[in-house]
């Protein structure tokens, strides 16, 4: 894992998928970045990066933004996501929620769930011990 | 009024006097600056490949061929004065150890001052780093030490760096830095307490061979009692596919 955020939107809601869809778009933005920074690096990018959606309706309306009454108000900067997929820069994909790895950045967990969570954050007690 | 001639240690222009000195002379002898990171420089003769990171006089080089870094180090120091620390296990307070698999970071030291300087050293250690029962949007009474706080606080953002496990928690407590009350410095205890039972953990980077880019976002929608609005967090992994 190379980078990482938590942080409260700007913007009320007004649906799951609004929120979800905004998360996106900053996550998108971070991709990008590091994107730019390994052909910075000269690393040889493989194929286009692929982010883990954990709801239905931002992925679609990432692939197809259609605007009906429950999305038309979303701000228009958001839709730059749409517009990377379109271009084949990055795929969103839906991933089911209990699979979702940034959920330990988002809400209160429960302490099984969260000692699992960081240990797939890779931070672990010393191999000595 | 008197005019200097060159730049004097502490005056609020000397990082930048240093910055142009020290990429100068980077560029000088064959360094590019990167694009998307002003404090990385990158150096490629079309087989080897150098990177030099900067943070003021704190310099990491690393490169694919031992002999030409070797060479470089030589060439920094006829220029600057500088010591060499060899391989790096230090860097702006973390502390980096190379493991057969990759880099191992951690802030062990840094935990211990944190919990020295909050007076927990002895504190009962949690599983967890936020708490389920405290509710800390509700006004109560202001906490009276802001400083005190706002000081905790900042600690533990930068420890971030090697705990994405309390960075949730961290963002939590640090919407509240411009009025802080006593549940809101009962939620940085208790991210104390569980600091206090995980000092000793590292944080892993490991190495492979060919790899991508992923990510995952999520959101927990209206979570903010007060205001309704979202948290929205992500993680991106660069991995082998």
């Amino acid at each position: 894992m190379i980078s990482w955020k938590s942080g409260k939107q700007r913007t009320v809601a007004r649906s799951s998928t609004e929120a979800e869809y905004k998360a996106l778009a900053d996550g998108t933005t971070e991709v990008i970045w590091l994107q730019y920074l390994l052909t910075d690096l000269q690393v040889p990018s493989v194929s286009a990066p692929t982010i883990w959606c954990d709801n239905l309706g931002a992925t679609y309306l990432s692939a197809n933004p259609i605007f009906h009454a429950r999305t038309k108000h979303v701000e228009v900067d958001y839709h730059f996501v749409s517009d990377r997929v379109a271009k084949k820069e990055i795929q969103i994909c839906f991933v089911p929620s209990r699979d979702q790895l940034a959920d330990v950045f988002t809400k209160l967990l429960p302490v099984a769930s969260f000692t699992a969570f960081r240990f797939k954050l890779r931070v672990d007690p010393p191999l000595s011990a | 009024m008197c005019r200097l001639h060159k730049s004097l240690y502490g005056l609020k222009q000397a990082p930048r006097a240093w910055y142009t000195r020290l990429s100068d002379f980077l560029l000088s002898i064959g360094f590019r600056a990167s694009k998307v990171d002003t404090s990385l420089f990158i150096l490629s003769d079309g087989t080897n490949i150098f990177y030099l990171l900067v943070y003021l006089d704190d310099i990491l080089l690393t490169g694919s061929n031992s002999a030409m870094l070797h060479h470089l180090i030589q060439l920094l120091s006829s220029e600057f004065k500088l010591r060499d620390l060899g391989v790096v296990h230090y860097f702006l307070g973390i502390e980096v150890q190379s493991t057969g698999m990759g880099l191992m970071l951690c802030q062990h030291k840094y935990i211990l001052d944190i919990l020295t300087r909050a007076g927990m050293t002895s504190c009962k250690p949690v599983d967890t780093p936020v708490s389920p029962s405290i509710v800390i949007l509700l006004p109560d009474h202001s906490f009276s030490d802001t400083t005190r706080f706002r000081q905790i606080v900042g600690a533990l953002q930068y420890l971030t760096f090697t705990h994405p496990d309390i960075c949730f928690a961290v963002n939590r407590v640090c919407q509240f830095m411009h009025a802080p009350t006593d549940s809101h410095w009962a939620a940085v205890k208790r991210i104390l307490r569980y600091l206090k039972g995980t000092t000793s953990y590292d944080f892993h980077i490991t190495t492979g061979s060919s790899f991508a880019l992923h990510g995952c976002t999520d959101v927990d929608w209206a979570g903010s009692i007060d205001d309704r609005k979202s948290t929205g967090g992500h993680l991106i992994f660069f991995v082998r596919r």
